[in-house]
């Protein structure tokens, strides 16, 4: 909580991040809520996890101790759709277990003029706004997994806030 | 490219009444989509209908002389607007009676629904206030492309849809 949020402090103090950082890569987004003190972060994917994953990213809840792990992979070319997923402790794989992840569903990028696209490359700009779907109740749900408390609500929409370095 | 500018003419043409009139409740609302055309036709539930049903709606395929029938459920609030859409469920049994393999052969897709409004993503609004001019059904060409609903993969709709008219 206090590391994040000094961090994207100390981002806007340094005036690299003017309210909307049309020109971060997605890579180095920091996304967060109005209504909740939760943040993700975008992260460069890490090229061990192979051709599959697009994107990489960690949920940090309120009061966080460990993130939760995310993931974009595109397991199926062939579908043209991606399958994003949150965990925790589960096996290091590209393709999640199915039953493990905490939350899988579908991440949108939606943008000022009302577009809406699947999960951008980890290169191109950072969308604006990002959806994913029916994020909140699975962070319920899978509360008793976190290993600490956490019950302040988690809306499915976050928008961008940081750039992170 | 001629398709795309007779979509274009229909879009317009079927767009004009509803910026004439400015707002157009939720439960009458028209959407389109972009990729093959779908629409939505919104209407109020019915008293047959479960208590939490708070739309319901038809999928029209071009092309498709056979509605697909949708409803969205929720709670307000802790759970989210839950859109499904199914064609020819058993009718000569009650729903209760149903069996789960007879639900998933009858359900072509299940997903939270949200209203995009001003480059954001909300709850959708009761039946009775304005309807959004976009709403995104998540992972619906996804799962109507592995519905069997298909010729194949190229027939594949897109998951916004886009406010194009009011039911009058």
């Amino acid at each position: 909580m206090k590391t994040p949020m000094a961090l994207a402090l100390a981002a806007l103090l340094a005036g690299a991040v003017p309210a909307l950082a049309l020109d971060c890569g997605f890579d180095h987004a920091i996304y967060g809520q109005d209504d909740s003190s939760s943040e993700l972060w975008f992260e460069p994917v890490d090229p061990a996890m192979g051709d599959g994953q697009a994107n990489a990213f960690t949920l940090r809840l309120a009061d966080f101790r460990r993130p939760l792990v995310g993931a974009v992979v595109w397991p199926d070319e062939e579908a043209e759709r991606p399958v994003a997923s949150l965990t925790l402790d589960c096996p290091a794989e590209a393709a999640p277990d199915a039953s493990c992840p905490i939350w899988q569903g579908t991440l949108y990028a939606v943008f000022a003029d009302g577009g809406v696209l699947l999960a951008p490359d980890a290169r191109d700009p950072a969308p604006p706004t990002l959806i994913l779907a029916d994020l909140g109740p699975a962070i319920r749900a899978g509360n008793g997994r976190f290993g600490y408390e956490t019950d302040e609500p988690v809306w499915d929409v976050f928008t961008l806030k940081a750039c992170g370095t | 490219m001629k398709s795309t500018l007779t979509a274009l003419a229909v879009t317009l043409a079927l767009t004009a009444p509803v910026f004439a009139e400015d707002v157009c409740p939720m439960e009458r609302a028209l959407y389109t989509e972009r990729d093959q055309g779908y629409g939505l036709s919104f209407f109020a539930p019915t008293n047959r209908d479960m208590a939490n049903t708070s739309l319901r709606f038809f999928v029209v395929r071009p092309g498709d002389d056979r509605n697909l029938s949708g409803t969205i459920s929720g709670n307000m609030g802790v759970s989210r607007d839950t859109g499904v859409v199914r064609r020819d469920c058993p009718e000569d049994k009650a729903p209760a009676d149903i069996t789960d393999a007879e639900w998933e052969a009858c359900t072509y897709w299940t997903g939270v629904v949200y209203a995009l409004v001003d480059g954001g993503a909300e709850m959708l609004p009761f039946g009775d206030e304005p309807a959004p001019p976009a709403i995104l059904l998540t992972d619906f060409g996804r799962q109507i492309r592995y519905s069997g609903l298909l010729d194949g993969p190229a027939e594949t709709p897109w998951d916004v849809f886009t406010l194009n008219g009011c039911r009058w």
